[in-house]
């Protein structure tokens, strides 16, 4: 795989999660504000519509580590970057991103215990009643997808996104 | 003692390894649960989930949602001439103008970025060309801009309010006063130093017209608020009105946002909450064990052999936060910091609403100090000007949001005065 491979890969990635994100926000929004309108209009809740809306917003916000890490945006406590000299900061960038591959992909493994456990012990979601794991397969999956971004940043660092101040 | 060394020496590696907060937060997670705890850091994924699965976080991505919407749209320049109506017969009525506009649209957006992206972007050019200087004008804007924190809705004080499960409506509706007390200092500092500067006059014709052309946008927060102090709707259902209502006033009345500005917004808020939800279920988890293994009640008896009064207590809490403010972020601050300062507080007999009211102004001066101001970075960026400058120009007005601190501080009544 080259670098120019590897970019094409993380800038589809992105264009699949931010899609699945962006759908998921609409479905949020839709479902709360019909749910203010049939409660004011019609005098009853939608039912379950406040529970599907959490469960959308727990997906949103996982699929949202990638994009922030795609985009930079991963916030940083910046008063140690002096410890290391500037002449070894793309040295230190890289082993940086070599150890978050390693932390996302050992939580990751742990995701899938996780939803393994739900899967075992046929827990299900509130109110909906759908088997839980299923909601919770997000949580392996954004932590491999991070893994996944960190393994490229480490390996082609000017992969890496310069970061964004919020 | 040495496991807790160790522990430090790991963090300041990692950071100064660029490694972001999400990781590192994780790798503290594992370490305590490693090396304090039994082992299981399968719990942190666990805890993860339950922290993010609750009702009240849907308010938080709305927000944003909203807070985007109307930093894109007319919303910000609409408010801005009415400001500028209402304050013409002032000396210094434009500078007046954006500390209000700011506080306005605080009470839309709740957060301090988009306030001074909106309403700097285009109040800047216009105070330079009415003669204020660079500094003056920069130090406004980026203070200004920081009401968007204290003024309700406010994103830090409901994760103030998740992280203690302190009532996020009294957090609001204790924000108001002290929100509007930083208003009339500021205001009153701009009306000073800008005494000499010409008057633009009043005109009842011309406001009138800006009230027109702006009533959608001045409609909001009285929704907004009205709506959540009311009682009529919670946070989230207000929050999710303010959504559709803010679509439907950029669609369809201003005709400024087309859809693919929506799908631009839905991306960028998603990153925001991927930055976001992360630090937050994290951080609630190791909450949730250092509570465990009681760490915040042996740091309150620690605390209370060295501190007897209530008085000294409240000192050392906001030199504290102010230090904390300078070199982290607010949600970091809060969601670490707040859990312990909770408990802390409450030995001296603190109320919880009065010290996440204590705490957001700290934090919201931190966004106006060095290094890692975020508001200064975020001026620089927006506004294409010398970081030394912004600087410079906000050290007045910082001078002046520590004396509405100290009075925020010292008054609970200020905060807990609306609170039922």
């Amino acid at each position: 795989m080259t670098m120019r491979a590897a970019r094409r890969f993380l800038d589809l990635l992105f264009k699949v999660e931010a899609a699945v994100a962006m759908l998921a926000f609409l479905a949020i929004s839709l479902l709360l504000i019909a749910d203010v309108a049939s409660r004011e209009l019609a005098g009853s809740s939608i039912w379950g519509a406040q529970r599907i809306a959490v469960y959308l917003m727990i997906v949103t916000g996982f699929l949202g580590l990638g994009l922030a890490a795609d985009r930079g945006r991963h916030l940083r406590p910046r008063f140690a970057d002096g410890l290391v000299p500037k002449s070894l900061s793309r040295a230190a960038s890289r082993a940086g991103s070599a150890i978050m591959f390693a932390v996302f992909a050992w939580f990751a493994w742990l995701g899938v215990e996780f939803v393994m456990t739900a899967y075992e012990y046929g827990d299900l979601a509130q109110t909906i009643k759908t088997p839980l794991w299923m909601i919770e397969l997000i949580v392996p999956y954004a932590f491999a997808s991070m893994a996944l971004r960190y393994l490229l940043f480490a390996i082609w660092p000017d992969l890496r996104p310069a970061e964004v101040d919020e | 003692m040495l496991a807790a060394v160790i522990l430090f020496a790991l963090i300041v590696a990692l950071l100064a390894l660029r490694v972001n907060l999400v990781a590192v937060l994780l790798i503290l997670g594992a370490y305590v649960h490693l090396v304090w705890g039994q082992g299981e850091v399968v719990y942190i994924v666990e805890d993860m989930w339950i922290a993010l699965d609750k009702e009240v976080l849907l308010s938080i991505p709305l927000f944003l949602l909203v807070g985007a919407i109307m930093g894109r749209g007319e919303i910000a320049r609409r408010l801005i001439d009415v400001m500028r109506e209402m304050t013409g017969a002032l000396p210094g009525g434009m500078a007046v103008a954006t500390i209000l506009t700011c506080a306005v649209f605080a009470a839309i957006s709740g957060s301090s970025a988009v306030t001074l992206i909106a309403v700097g972007s285009i109040a800047y050019p216009s105070l330079i060309r009415e003669g204020y200087s660079k500094p003056f004008s920069l130090g406004a804007l980026a203070t200004g801009g920081t009401l968007g924190v204290i003024i309700p809705p406010s994103i830090p004080m409901i994760l103030y309010g998740i992280a203690t499960e302190t009532s996020i409506v009294d957090l609001f509706t204790a924000g108001i006063i002290p929100g509007l007390v930083l208003v009339a200092l500021l205001s009153a500092y701009t009306l000073v130093v800008n005494r000499k500067l010409p008057r633009k006059g009043f005109s009842l014709s011309r406001l009138v017209a800006a009230l027109r052309a702006g009533i959608w946008a001045m409609l909001l927060p009285v929704i907004l608020l009205g709506g959540i102090y009311s009682g009529y709707f919670s946070p989230t259902e207000s929050a999710a009105v303010a959504l559709g209502y803010a679509v439907i006033i950029e669609m369809f009345v201003h005709r400024e946002i087309r859809l693919a500005d929506l799908r631009d917004v839905a991306i960028d808020t998603t990153t925001m909450m991927g930055s976001l939800f992360p630090i937050l279920a994290i951080a609630l988890s190791i909450n949730l064990l250092l509570t465990t293994y009681q760490v915040p009640a042996a740091l309150t008896a620690w605390m209370s052999g060295m501190i007897s009064s209530k008085f000294t207590f409240l000192i050392m809490i906001n030199i504290l936060l102010l230090v904390v403010g300078m070199v982290m972020d607010m949600v970091s601050a809060i969601l670490i910091l707040a859990p312990i300062l909770l408990v802390l507080g409450r030995a001296y007999g603190i109320d919880p609403v009065h010290l996440g009211i204590i705490m957001t102004v700290n934090l919201e001066i931190g966004l106006l100090t060095p290094p890692v101001g975020m508001n200064l970075i975020v001026a620089m960026t927006a506004l294409r000007e010398d970081f030394g400058l912004i600087v410079r120009g906000v050290l007045p007005f910082i001078a002046v949001m520590l004396v509405g601190l100290a009075l925020i501080t010292f008054v609970p009544q200020l905060s807990l005065f609306l609170v039922k």
